[in-house]
């Protein structure tokens, strides 16, 4: 049994071509201006260089949203899925305000937020997230994090001061990232 | 998301508004009982209560403005065991009926004074526990350095008192100048409510100020909060005019109708200013990755 599953994220590899942020779109049906997974543009003048990073729902170990929502919409699987019960949502924005990444998204059409769920469905049925599977370079990875930070143990706090990334200590994020500059 | 959060400014702001009236009006009945004693002026009293009920009502209502479907708000309690929210939601609506029940027992007993006093007091200090309550649904936001601060508990407070001991000393003038009798002083007490409430403000102002000095998210906050217009016109209408009124006050204690609605109007919009700050020093920085 998997403890908390999260995803890996390997920017040496990523060309910004944001497959995984349409496959995700694609796969949960999402209204227009509603992206569950957004790939991010860093540039940098020395020396001149591009980087990216794909972020979607981090399934945090202390989720910001589940504990500031007032209408009990979100709940972490035993697998550590962060999923929101979207009937439930009065649309208060607050997972939006308290979570560092910009998971949750606001539909004004529906009046709801909503966020990543890891493709829980495909992962009940033994396939993988959308996204995971879309990525033409193999730059997202996904499963255990206990074996993902085994595989890879970068240096967070040095990963967020140079891509001004939250402290992951607000909600301890289950992702691994491996960034642009690292050797192969 | 809108930058300002208007419904969540006028929601807080009127709420605010009301409990910092009622523990002004709560001062002028305990330092000049005259007020509770003599009918014309406890006439005075009875409406102001009416007006404070109605101020928190409209201002609760206004709160749902807020949510994308108003309609499930009654699901907003579902969290109370470790959503602010959900505990805000709760604060406020026992909040109104505290004030709903002050307002009555204000406007109907008003024979029994030491009921009058005694519900007052409750209902002061229901108003604060409430407040506190909304500043820990900001508060409770660790990535946000600008909200995750005690100045978020200070700056509701402050909102409470600057605005609360301004109108009640301004009816206390605009009374004095309709009587045309031999004035007495307007209280001490309230005055001195006005300067704690400036006092209080110009501490929230300067900790914004502090904020260029700090780092990541806190600077780029700092900066939006200082280089807007509306910071100008929380100063002017809120620091500067409520001293001014204080002062005006002490010196002239009284005011005609015309006049204290003036001001009242320049210390509200300038609370609300100060307000729509708050929301926009963290909202204006979305996405914050």
């Amino acid at each position: 049994m998997v403890r908390q599953y999260g995803f890996l994220v390997d920017m040496r590899g990523c060309y910004g071509c944001k497959t995984c942020s349409m496959a995700c779109k694609s796969e949960n049906a999402t209204p227009t201006g509603v992206l569950w997974r957004r790939v991010r543009e860093f540039t940098f003048d020395d020396p001149n260089g591009m980087a990216f990073i794909s972020m979607s729902c981090n399934h945090c170990d202390d989720p910001q949203c589940m504990k500031v929502c007032p209408a009990d919409t979100y709940s972490k699987r035993p697998d550590g899925i962060v999923v929101q019960d979207h009937d439930k949502c009065i649309g208060c924005r607050m997972c939006i305000m308290a979570c560092p990444y910009n998971a949750p998204v606001f539909d004004p059409v529906e009046g709801k937020t909503s966020k990543c769920n890891l493709c829980a469905e495909r992962l009940d049925e033994g396939l993988k997230p959308r996204c995971v599977e879309s990525c033409p370079a193999g730059v997202l990875q996904f499963g255990d994090i206990d074996e993902l930070r085994k595989r890879y143990s970068a240096d967070l706090s040095r990963i967020e001061t140079h891509y001004k990334l939250p402290d992951h200590n607000i909600s301890h994020p289950n992702i691994v990232i491996i960034p642009a500059g690292d050797k192969e | 998301m809108s930058e300002y959060e208007l419904p969540l400014v006028f929601f807080t702001v009127l709420c605010q508004w009301a409990v910092g009236s009622i523990i002004a009006m709560t001062a002028l009945m305990t330092v000049q009982p005259i007020w509770l004693n003599e009918e014309t002026r406890f006439n005075r009293l009875r409406y102001m209560a009416l007006a404070i009920l109605a101020i928190n009502i409209v201002g609760s209502f206004l709160s749902l403005l807020h949510l994308g479907s108003p309609l499930g708000a009654y699901r907003a309690i579902l969290g109370l065991g470790h959503s602010w929210l959900s505990r805000e939601v709760v604060a406020f609506f026992l909040l109104n009926g505290v004030v709903f029940i002050w307002a009555a027992v204000v406007f109907r007993f008003n024979r029994n004074r030491a009921l009058v006093k005694s519900v007052s007091f409750v209902a002061s200090l229901a108003g604060i526990a409430a407040i506190l309550v909304s500043a820990q649904v900001y508060y409770q936001m660790a990535s946000h350095p600008m909200w995750h601060t005690l100045i978020t508990h200070l700056n509701f407070i402050a909102t409470a008192i600057l605005l609360g001991f301004v109108t009640i000393s301004l009816m206390v003038a605009v009374y004095q100048y309709r009587q045309h009798a031999p004035q007495g002083k307007i209280p001490g007490l309230l005055l001195t409510g006005i300067l704690l409430g400036v006092l209080l403000m110009f501490w929230v102002v300067l900790w914004y100020s502090h904020g260029v000095n700090g780092q990541g998210q806190m600077v780029r906050s700092a900066i939006a909060v200082l280089g807007s217009g509306l910071m100008g016109w929380l100063i002017f209408g809120g620091l500067i005019t409520g001293t001014c009124v204080a002062t005006y006050l002490y010196k002239q204690s009284s005011i005609s109708m015309v006049g204290a609605t003036v001001l009242m109007l320049v210390i509200l919009s300038a609370a609300v200013c100060g307000r729509m700050l708050f929301y926009s020093g963290v909202m204006s920085q979305s996405p914050w990755f």
